[in-house]
């Protein structure tokens, strides 16, 4: 079925927070989605794969960072929880690079960082074995097969200060987006766990609107 | 901005109603009932359409013919009187048919991108039946009931921006007419009301034939679309800290520039007693049940009064006279008195103020981001200076926890829990900042005295995760000074209702009707006029009810 991007968005945000990842973190991992189907690099394939990694206990919703690189506590590292902190280095300056070891899905990764430098100068370019994405306000340059850019797992991924891409026309695309039905539905279950089970007391105390409105 | 001063706004000449109106008429824009196929017993469709310079619109009605056991007021019913769509253009017969089958079911429907509202509508049983009997008979309806209740029909929801499918903003949010906040589903209500009237003009004309009569038109457009709005539009004015300062903004810049005037001529302060007069009478229909409300409304009365006195002795001949009144006003009146007061003085003052409305809108994602530079003693002091009243919260009291907000599996309506008595406490969601930012604060703390080396905020989140939330609002209200609510939302005695009623202000709401602390009746485009009427109409004089007596 057709959704609309701020649907993709609002739906990736609760499915991100269900998944048990922060609300700060959510709202970005929304935006970050949706961007990368504004791209048309397909962002609810990806996240589903990861969020399905994750909840099987494959993922680390911590990350340890020490030698200037960062590693996930245990299992893999959380591309949703490293994507907004990147962000934070490679734009304020604090880091020119910055390593990562053991990313899952590292695509979505760049979801956070066309965000990071839209409507800027900057441009980053971000890479693991096979894949060089150069990353510029509302562009991106990909380098690599779909199997390798789609990959479970970036071994050893890297992201860096490069020179700015003047000149390069934003393809960010408008409008309506088809995801599988099947998709959707995974994303909504995820996506359930922030709501709270209705009850009785909580639909006439809760809400406080009468039920009928005859007057 | 503290809550219950919020919680006590009136319209303005910049509310989002207010603006559009006034948009329309400047672009000349032209209305049409194109389509009329409406049965016998009020099923059928109707289309409403708006032509301005540039591009078409049109509202889609389908009405139907609900048993009253199914009239719900909440969110979560199935099935209403009436429910449209705005769509993009001039809808083909196929496109119409598409939409018959899915508008009607609103969440549950399928949509595409040329439809860019989705709402629907119950009738005012009370009024509703009344108006159609009097017409139907040849009888205007009666000026008591009319007044009692001031619309035919309430909608119960005006979805836009993406919703369950429908076009996203920011693929309208460039063109002229839907630059401003919410443009596009108050064109939708505006157009909603026409239908209302005529939908009972058609059927008191099934029921009584030929003597039936239409409505007079000055009876007519003491008809507004009432509302019933819930929790559901609490969250919107937290989550969106920058589209709340830049309203703020423009309403504090009206009301310093009209405190600006040195001199104002006499044309000027007789159109402010003739406004005043005209707010009196608009007083004196405004209705509740609410105990708080009704008491609120009664003092507001006698302030209308003392405001009165006050424009005769000492006047406003004065230098500065603006600015006079609005200090005397926090001194003499009423929250509500002093929120209407502001609302006045800006009132006459289209030349200076109007402009303010078409920077109403703002680029969320400019504020999105997160600085992560910034020291941490620098967002220490920040926090300091600026959410003293958070940090003075004591919230190891229960009290002060006493509530959470959450969104509930059914029909994904958001609500407000008791933290102590309810289950669910730990999906709550994120409205709790003065909670949060103290909680910020005390790690921010802790991590400084750590890291002796003079650490940035990109290092701190990257340990702290979860506070993530709390540092983008700091960096907000650091660059938006009016993005912040200084209350506790959480807190026992907190007044849901307060930041509905700021919001629905700034919509142009009026005739606030609370219902409980946290939903309340208002109603839309109550004197507004018609689309049918709208070019011989003056510009933007509809807000208050004329002075001179209409018949009914």
């Amino acid at each position: 079925m057709f959704r609309s991007l701020n649907e993709i968005e609002q739906t990736v945000r609760k499915a991100a927070r269900g998944r048990g990842l922060p609300w700060g973190i959510a709202d970005e991992a929304g935006k970050a989605v949706r961007c990368l189907h504004q791209m048309e690099l397909g962002g609810i394939g990806q996240l589903i794969r990861m969020l399905d990694q994750s909840d099987a206990g494959g993922v680390s919703l911590r990350l340890v960072h020490g030698g200037g690189t960062w590693t996930p506590k245990s299992g893999k590292l959380d591309p949703l929880l490293a994507g907004p902190s990147l962000c934070d280095f490679m734009d304020a300056r604090v880091s020119s690079r910055v390593e990562m070891e053991q990313v899952a899905c590292p695509l979505l990764l760049a979801g956070f960082l066309v965000n990071a430098v839209s409507g800027r100068r900057d441009a980053m370019r971000l890479s693991w074995s096979g894949v060089s994405l150069e990353i510029s306000s509302g562009q991106i340059g990909i380098h690599g097969s779909d199997q390798e850019l789609e990959t479970g797992l970036g071994d050893h991924v890297v992201c860096e200060r490069i020179a700015g891409l003047d000149g390069l026309p934003a393809s960010a695309r408008s409008g309506q987006v088809w995801v599988e039905d099947a998709a959707w539905a995974r994303l909504e279950q995820y996506a359930r766990r922030t709501y709270v089970e209705a009850t009785e007391a909580s639909r006439n105390a809760g809400a406080g609107a009468g039920l009928l409105d005859n007057d | 901005m503290r809550l219950e001063r919020m919680g006590a706004f009136h319209q303005t000449r910049l509310s989002f109603m207010r603006a559009l109106l006034r948009f329309l008429k400047k672009g000349n824009w032209q209305f049409e009932r194109t389509r009329w196929d409406i049965d016998l017993r009020g099923v059928g469709t109707a289309i409403y359409q708006a032509s301005g310079p540039d591009r078409m619109y049109s509202l889609i009605c389908f009405a139907n013919d609900l048993p009253d056991e199914k009239r719900s007021d909440r969110v979560i019913a199935e099935e209403w009187d009436a429910t449209f769509v705005l769509f993009d253009g001039v809808p083909a017969k196929e496109e119409v048919k598409r939409l018959k089958k899915n508008v009607p079911k609103q969440e549950a429907g399928h949509y595409a991108q040329t439809e860019l509202v989705l709402s629907r509508a119950n009738r005012s049983v009370r009024l509703f039946e009344h108006v159609v009997d009097s017409l139907s008979v040849g009888r205007q309806p009666d000026r008591e009931k009319m007044e009692a209740v001031g619309y035919l029909m309430r909608t119960t929801a005006v979805y836009g921006n993406g919703k369950f499918g429908i076009s996203d903003r920011e693929r309208i949010a460039h063109r002229p007419e839907f630059t401003g906040p919410f443009r596009a589903e108050l064109l939708s209500v505006w157009l909603i009301r026409a239908f209302t009237v005529d939908i009972a003009e058609h059927l008191a004309t099934v029921r009584g034939g030929s003597r039936a009569t239409r409505m007079d038109a000055r009876i007519r457009r003491r008809l507004g679309v009432g509302n019933a709005t819930g929790l559901g539009m609490a969250p919107f004015l937290v989550l969106h800290p920058a589209l709340i300062h830049a309203w703020i903004q423009a309403r504090e810049t009206a009301l310093a520039r009209v405190r600006n005037i040195e001199r104002s001529s006499s044309e000027i302060i007789r159109g402010f007693s003739l406004l005043l007069s005209r707010a009196m009478l608009g007083v004196e229909s405004w209705g509740t049940a609410d105990p708080r409300q009704h008491k609120r409304i009664g003092k507001l009365k006698q302030d209308l009064v003392q405001l009165a006195a006050y424009v005769k002795n000492p006047g406003l001949g004065m230098p500065y006279p603006w600015n006079s009144l609005v200090d005397w006003s926090v001194g003499n009146l009423s929250l509500e008195g002093q929120e209407l007061a502001v609302t006045l003085v800006i009132e006459p003052h289209q030349d200076l103020v109007d402009d303010l409305a078409e920077g109403m809108s703002i680029d969320e994602s400019r504020y999105f981001r997160i600085n992560g530079a910034q020291a941490i003693s620098d967002a220490l002091g920040f926090i300091r200076e600026t959410y003293p009243w958070a940090l003075d919260i004591d919230f190891s009291d229960p009290a002060s926890m006493a509530r959470f907000w959450y969104v509930s599996e059914e029909k994904l309506e958001p609500r407000l829990g008791e933290r102590f008595d309810e289950p669910g406490a730990e999906k709550e969601h994120p409205l709790a900042y003065a909670r949060d930012i103290a909680r910020l604060y005390k790690d921010l703390m802790a991590f400084q005295q750590d890291n002796p080396d003079g650490p940035v905020m990109a290092q701190f989140l990257l340990a702290c995760p979860e506070h993530r939330h709390a540092v983008r609002r700091i960096q907000v209200v650091r660059r938006l000074p009016y993005a912040e609510i200084r209350d506790n939302l959480i807190s026992q005695g907190m007044m849901p209702i307060d930041l509905l009623r700021c919001k629905l202000s700034f919509f142009g709401a009026s005739k606030f009707d609370p219902k409980s602390d946290r939903w309340v009746r208002i109603n839309m485009y109550q004197h507004a006029p018609f689309p049918d009427e709208f070019s011989q109409m003056a510009e933007d004089d509809w807000v208050y009810p004329p002075l001179i007596p209409n018949p009914g």
